[in-house]
């Protein structure tokens, strides 16, 4: 969600996820996600994706966001990196290696924290049809990959039982309703927005600059989206 | 002028991502042909045979032999199995696949081309008497299928490391794992991994590779 003036809510909530998604690394908590694809995958992944994008929250004002908006009009720079990021760690084989790598598992960790990060951005900066665009790929990426580890009788990770798969594929389904869900409602919060102004956030400036002039071209853009007017 | 700059600076950056990104995904996936750790070790075998330890080996009369001499025996072509004699699952299909095999290589009297080798990961457990009572029940004959298990059981983890075996606890005490059969030559090198689903095949690619 969107929020103006700086105000972060819950602090601790970035703090709980950011540390539920690390500590499940650590050799303590190593066991869950060793044992169980569903938790590496469909907890301790999206929790480090999660995590990352609330951090962005954190530091929203801080003037890099702006240097990085300019490389990023639309979003479309920070969807990109986003999304390749979860597609990488879909493959089969990368979660076997970040089992028994550490160093593939810091990776993963630096990747999918940068890639939350990097989609927050991308979010602030996009207008819903460009979302649409990225939620209407990745969701049923989601769907179907999770439609497979279900249903096949292949064990595709060395790591995990044909169990733990399919629950995973399940979990990964669920998932991605989750997501289409809470991106749904968002839009629908965003449209009958009582006042489009309060949507506009600082560090925005460069996207709302692209917009303005987009509406100043072209007064119906306005119109056709009224995430536009900001 | 500002959104132009902008517009095209993006366009250079996300090409420059997408770029990035495929290649990743086109290295690791070898062209995109494999997505499991499974058909990445296969491919790997395929490049270039792998050359795999002299490991000390001990057989059901507890008698220890090398890796290398076992294989060397005669100059054959050897189907290698991993199983461990407790197992309930996926080795006992593999003992009935090598059940057949051995039935297929007597009947055309195939033994000084081809041997079957079992080699069992739980050494702890499958002592000598273990395994002779496990040959029993598969009725190995011993000219066409043999079994062995490690002589020192703290060299599991490199010998299933070499063949890229991912051993997991499974509930009640078992064990799961990646199960294929893995086709060896004389010299001790690891030349070919096939499905344990198609014996035949598996069969007919073992005696291509015989000398």
């Amino acid at each position: 969600m969107s929020r103006s003036k700086g105000r972060v809510d819950a602090p601790w909530l970035t703090a709980l996820t950011t540390a539920i998604g690390l500590t499940l690394s650590l050799p303590m908590a190593r066991q869950h996600i060793e044992q169980s694809m569903l938790v590496h995958m469909v907890v301790q992944m999206p929790l480090l994706v999660w995590a990352g994008a609330r951090l962005m929250q954190h530091v929203q004002h801080h003037r890099i966001l702006g240097l990085l908006a300019r490389w990023n009009a639309h979003g479309l720079t920070g969807f990109f990196l986003g999304v390749a990021v979860l597609a990488y760690w879909m493959l089969p084989s990368a979660l076997d290696s970040a089992v028994v790598n550490a160093k593939v598992d810091a990776l993963k960790i630096t990747s999918l924290m940068l890639a939350g990060a990097s989609l927050r951005h991308a979010f602030w900066l996009s207008i819903t049809t460009v979302q649409l665009f990225f939620v209407g790929t990745t969701v049923p990426m989601m769907v179907w990959l999770g439609m497979h580890f279900a249903t096949t009788e292949q064990r595709l990770c060395n790591a995990y039982s044909l169990e733990t798969q399919v629950h995973t594929g399940y979990g990964l389904m669920l998932l991605a309703l989750l997501l289409a869900t809470v991106w749904l409602a968002h839009v629908a919060k965003r449209l009958y927005a009582p006042r489009p102004g309060n949507l506009a956030l600082s560090h925005t400036f460069a996207a709302s600059t692209l917009n303005r002039a987009a509406v100043r071209k072209h007064p119906a853009a306005a119109v056709s989206d009224k995430a536009c007017v900001r | 002028m500002t959104d132009t700059a902008a517009l095209l600076r993006t366009f250079c950056a996300s090409v420059t991502v997408l770029a990035v990104a495929l290649c990743t995904l086109y290295v690791s996936t070898e062209g995109g042909k494999a997505f499991t750790t499974e058909s990445l070790r296969r491919s790997a075998v395929d490049r270039a045979p792998q050359q795999i330890h002299n490991f000390a080996l001990r057989d059901m009369r507890d008698t220890p032999i090398g890796l290398h001499t076992l294989l060397a025996q005669q100059d054959r072509i050897w189907l290698v199995d991993f199983v461990y004699t407790r197992c309930q699952s996926v080795c006992s299909v593999l003992g009935s696949v090598y059940q057949q095999l051995q039935q297929e290589i007597q009947a055309q009297g195939l033994s000084s081309r081809v041997g079957l080798l079992s080699i069992s990961f739980d050494a702890e457990n499958d002592h000598g008497q273990v395994l002779q009572d496990y040959a029993k029940r598969m009725r190995m004959a011993p000219d066409a299928w043999r079994i062995v298990t490690l002589k020192q059981p703290g060299d599991r983890q490199r010998l299933l490391d070499e063949f890229g075996i991912m051993v997991i606890p499974a509930p009640l005490g078992e064990y799961e794992h990646n199960a294929a059969i893995h086709l060896m030559n004389a010299s001790g090198q690891l030349v070919k991994i096939m499905d344990y689903q198609t014996p035949a095949l598996a069969l007919a690619t073992a005696l291509e590779l015989t000398p």
